[in-house]
């Protein structure tokens, strides 16, 4: 658990710790970007000089203020093989559309993603990966 | 000159040859005290301490209290017992006005780097003025440490003191020593620990995964956050609440849109045609992003420390290097990680 201290010039900005400390520096920062959105998207537009930028930021957090859209944190609770109980806390994003509602899950201590795998996503993901990732090698299911 | 404990090296094992130095100096005051060893047991010069005042103590109020509390414990006899004889003790040991000086003791072993400045004790020393001093046996923290002339020896020893010989004491130390008062603090807050330390299901409870969730309870999930029990729930709240820096959350920010296509050099064509603001509305897209903010924070963190080349969040702030070459390896890494574990889930 984090511990409040005083951070020096040579310490890390985000404390390292376990899942619960990288949930709550990550939802703290989900909260700062809906909370200051408007402040970042002129930062963003003059950065980048592109309206596109600016709507997609736009699209994703300008969508909190509705329920159609939110980031929690989640703790999971589950025996392991010995029955001991053990958890994890993580975040999820909640969608909702039209009457469905999903969560996806979003693990904070190592930065990966896991999201449920459609035709769709899987092209999204092989997009970006080529667009992004092109010159190295990457572990293609 | 004062005795305050004695010490046997051959608890030292590896080290039981080697010279040590011990270190006394006043806990609060951070002042040396100076100190001399004959054989195996140390002295300190009283007269070299700074003692500072104890407020007195309004004896009234105190026995009022100890009434208070004594009358709403009727359950155990040795719950009674004990909270007598502390209150007998510490009231006897404040009343009035004293001086009083804890004397923190450190060693090191001579030659060893790992061994240097290491915590021995603490000796609480009280100055009556015409009555001289007065030493408390050594606490190292969890116990005090039993006094030579007992059965075993330990690496430090205190030494029996006509003021500790009541029978109070001799209770207190025995309680102490048999872990009664924690096994009594455990009983307090075990309501409110994470029910892995709870009493495990038994045979008459309900199924396993049944008893789990409907046990769980956020609220008394605890931890020493503030220096005290709070619950985890609340004091995460607080934290999400603390507002960060613009110049933190707009660095992150601006990051993860390069990472997601979006380029100060370069415009969207040159991706291949493929425009993610096509797919901001679809949650595979939402999903991404937010884990690539997640990515971000987490290499900003690395913007200001190089880093190892395996991401482990858990344990950043421990394995730092100082090679400017892991980052071009962390990058790399990186790249072939971080789209990449993608797991099915479920809504």
């Amino acid at each position: 658990m984090r511990v409040i201290q005083d951070i020096g010039p040579n310490d890390p900005i985000f404390e390292g710790g376990d899942c619960e400390d990288w949930a709550q520096t990550y939802m703290q920062i989900i909260h700062n970007i809906y909370k200051k959105l408007p402040q970042l998207l002129e930062s963003v537009k003059t950065f980048f000089d592109q309206e596109n930028a600016v709507v997609f930021l736009n699209n994703i957090f300008g969508r909190f203020s509705q329920p159609s859209l939110q980031v929690y944190m989640a703790r999971g609770i589950y025996f392991d093989d010995v029955k001991n109980d053990q958890n994890h806390t993580f975040s999820v994003v909640y969608h909702l559309k039209r009457k469905s509602c999903s969560f996806s899950i979003v693990e904070n201590v190592i930065p990966t993603f896991i999201i449920q795998e459609t035709e769709n996503c899987d092209t999204v993901r092989q997009k970006f990966i080529q667009n992004n990732f092109r010159d190295t090698v990457s572990y293609l299911p | 000159m004062l005795r305050i404990f004695a010490y046997d090296q051959r608890f030292l094992k590896d080290f039981e040859n080697k010279q040590i130095h011990f270190h006394v100096h006043d806990l609060y005051g951070n002042r040396k005290i100076k100190h001399e060893i004959v054989n195996h047991e140390i002295f300190i010069d009283p007269y070299t301490i700074i003692f500072d005042k104890l407020v007195t103590i309004d004896e009234k109020k105190i026995t009022t209290s100890i009434d208070a509390i004594l009358s709403k414990m009727t359950k155990h006899i040795d719950e009674k017992t004990l909270m007598h004889s502390f209150m007998n003790f510490y009231q006897k040991n404040t009343k009035g006005v004293h001086d009083v000086c804890f004397a923190q003791v450190t060693f090191s072993i001579v030659g060893e780097a790992k061994w240097q400045n290491n915590f021995v004790c603490i000796v609480p020393i009280v100055n009556n003025h015409e009555n001289g001093f007065d030493i408390s046996p050594a606490f190292h923290g969890a116990l005090w440490e039993l006094t030579r002339n007992e059965r075993r020896c330990y690496f430090i020893s205190s030494f029996q003191e006509s003021s500790h010989t009541n029978d109070d004491f001799k209770f207190l130390k025995q309680t102490f020593d048999n872990r009664t008062v924690m096994e009594k603090g455990y009983e307090v807050i075990k309501p409110f620990i994470s029910i892995s330390n709870r009493d495990k299901p038994g045979i008459n409870h309900k199924k396993n995964e049944e008893f789990l969730i409907q046990e769980q309870d956020m609220f008394t999930y605890i931890s020493k956050f503030y220096g005290m029990y709070v619950s985890i729930g609340m004091s995460q709240e607080c934290m999400v609440e603390q507002e960060l820096p613009f110049d933190i959350i707009d660095s992150i920010v601006k990051d993860s849109l390069n990472y997601m296509g979006f380029s100060p050099a370069k415009s969207i064509c040159e991706h291949g045609g493929f425009s993610l603001t096509n797919f901001a509305d679809t949650k595979c897209v939402a999903d991404i992003f937010f884990s690539i903010i997640c990515y971000c924070m987490m290499r900003y963190n690395l913007g200001i420390f190089e880093y190892r080349a395996d991401l482990l969040g858990e344990d950043i702030d421990t394995r730092f290097v100082d090679d400017g070459k892991v980052s071009i390896f962390l990058f790399i890494f990186f790249s072939s990680r971080i789209p990449l574990t993608i797991n099915t889930y479920i809504c």
